[in-house]
């Protein structure tokens, strides 16, 4: 069964509709990534997920539950944890100050704090060493690295990443990259939202394409990155004309 | 040493808890000890205005009103409906928190400060009320005779005795803002103030936290109004303006944004400043405080709680030493 599922998905902002009848699923413990060019809708259908902005049309569904009327915060309850663009961490706060925020909704049968920060300090040992120091002064790895931490706090089901890779230097992003494949092989969901097509369809077992507010190709993410065409779009190479290049900077 | 760590930690509260209640048996003063005791319901509408500022991020400008709730709620009932006191105070503060939830609910949903345009309106509006509505107010006359509080034999009528009680229940409130802060909610607070989407992802009822608060600081505002008229005996619409308001959200900024203590210094400040300002000429209050907002901003705005980063940073200047940039300290109060 899939845990998260979205059928014939519709939404936009004021009078313009950004996307268009977007079906998706994402199984239990799956990586699905949505790639595709500047505008293609790929943010908008993340917060579609995440609540943030609201359906016209079509239903989301979470561990077989329809989230069309919940709020941000009860689909944060349900373990569907939004990681969003830009990081979006509480700058004044010190680490550890952001992690316990992150622990913010007391999820039944959650496990204590201390235990999940020590697991998270585990995972990212530049945080713990850092736990006293303002999340605005970390670099911006850690950044992203205390944000991802951060989500890990309110014991996800499924994480919703938008351009976990942005603005960081290709040794940290393949880091963080690193960090995510981890805890996916700990059955832990994502949908991740990426312009980095290439490393996100190496993470991913499942890719879908969006162009303008519609998915026009889906399939497993190793066909996907053998695709001649998509390779031609996305990943700037040889006989590929426009479309977006890979984030490098 | 669990006694020794406690202490440690809570040192600051300890010590001034101490003093300012040791006050009375240093001075008998009426005048003294009414200034001390200003201070004091200043502090309790401060602290409530501080926690909704620099935790939440949100701007009353009708804090005046929700403090006229209480006087006003406190003084019609006791005088025209001869109820208790005590049970007046409690029931002006609910009603101050039903108005709070009122307001709040349909403007805390938006994002930006429409909160602030729509106290500004609730303060003009709960002004005109009183002016207006003569048979309940009195009108620009106000209402005198308002009683004394009292438990039992205890009179509060009495200087002294109604030190304790207000700087107890002040101390009181403060001790709850130092905890709101260092807490769960706090930390929900301070987080929607600088991130809320992601406050929202990570399951903060972000618009259910900003009306709670907004009901605390209301509360706050409506028990200090109500302790003020029963000392003074008087009350009237005068007190209630849109220039307390702004004067109250200045007391906030000038003691330290977000920081509890910053309300207890701004609070002195504000109170003794117009004492002493008053033996020269009434009118220079105003200009006074201007100036002030205007170089606590430029200079000091992490407010008064931050002067020493103010020092570090003259003596930097001075030393033209490299060493980094002075971060101001966190907007959030110690204990």
């Amino acid at each position: 069964m899939s845990a998260l599922s979205l059928s014939q998905v519709s939404a936009g902002y004021g009078r313009i509709q950004i996307l268009h009848d977007v079906d998706l699923t994402v199984g239990d413990g799956e990586i699905v990534t949505i790639v595709g060019a500047n505008g293609a809708g790929k943010t908008t259908l993340l917060k579609a997920v995440s609540g943030l902005i609201p359906l016209w049309g079509g239903t989301v569904t979470f561990k077989g539950s329809p989230l069309a009327r919940s709020s941000v915060e009860a689909r944060a309850g349900l373990g569907l944890v939004q990681i969003p663009e830009g990081r979006q961490l509480f700058g004044p706060m010190n680490v550890e100050e952001n992690l316990e925020l992150g622990a913010y909704s007391r999820r039944r049968g959650g496990r204590p704090f201390r235990e999940k920060r020590d697991e998270v300090f585990a995972m990212f040992p530049r945080l713990g060493e850092r736990r006293r120091q303002q999340a605005g002064t970390l670099s911006g790895g850690e950044q992203q690295m205390l944000a991802i931490g951060r989500a890990l706090m309110a014991e996800p089901e499924m994480l919703l990443l938008d351009e976990p890779s942005m603005g960081l230097a290709p040794l940290l992003v393949k880091e963080i990259f690193t960090t995510l494949r981890e805890l996916n092989s700990r059955g832990l969901g994502m949908l991740l939202v990426e312009q980095d097509a290439m490393i996100a369809l190496k993470l991913a077992h499942r890719g879908m394409v969006m162009e303008r507010g519609r998915v026009v190709l889906e399939d497993s993410a190793s066909a996907l990155l053998d695709n001649p065409e998509l390779q031609a779009i996305y990943f700037g190479q040889r006989g590929g004309g426009g479309g977006a290049r890979t984030e490098t900077e | 040493m669990p006694i020794l760590a406690f202490l440690r930690r809570h040192v600051w509260y300890i010590a001034f808890s101490i003093v300012i209640l040791s006050a009375p048996l240093f001075t008998g003063n009426i005048y003294y000890l009414s200034i001390l005791a200003f201070m004091a319901t200043r502090l309790m509408i401060v602290l409530g205005l501080n926690l909704l500022m620099g935790q939440a991020g949100q701007i009353s400008l009708g804090h005046a009103a929700f403090a006229g709730i209480g006087a006003y709620g406190s003084a019609i009932m006791t005088t025209r409906w001869s109820m208790d006191p005590w049970l007046a105070m409690l029931l002006s503060a609910v009603l101050a928190a039903a108005v709070a939830g009122l307001i709040g609910v349909p403007t805390l949903k938006l994002k930006g400060h429409y909160l602030a345009m729509a106290t500004l309106g609730f303060g003009e509006i709960v002004y005109i009320l009183l002016v207006q509505l003569k048979w309940l107010t009195n009108g620009t006359d106000g209402i005198g005779g308002i009683p004394s509080l009292t438990i039992g034999s205890i009179d509060f009528g009495n200087a002294q005795m109604f030190h304790w009680l207000v700087w107890g229940v002040a101390l009181l409130m403060l001790r709850i803002s130092l905890n709101l802060v260092d807490s769960r909610v706090g930390r929900s607070l301070r987080g929607l103030h600088r991130a809320e989407i992601a406050a929202m992802s990570l399951g903060v009822n972000t618009s259910f936290r900003k009306v709670q608060v907004l009901m605390v600081s209301a509360v706050f505002a409506s028990i200090a109004g109500s302790f003020y008229v029963h000392y003074v005996h008087y009350v009237s619409p005068v007190s209630y303006t849109i220039i307390f308001s702004v004067i109250l959200v200045t007391t906030v900024v000038i003691g330290g944004l977000g920081n509890v203590w910053g309300a207890v210094w701004g609070s002195a400040l504000m109170i003794l400043l117009p004492e002493y300002l008053k033996r020269y000429n009434q009118d220079y209050t105003q200009l006074v405080f201007g100036v002030m907002l205007i170089l606590t901003m430029i200079f000091l705005p992490g407010g008064l709680v931050s002067f020493r980063t103010l020092v570090a940073k003259v003596r930097e200047r001075f030393r033209g030493s490299r060493a980094g940039p002075v971060t101001g300290p966190e907007p959030r109060g110690g204990s």
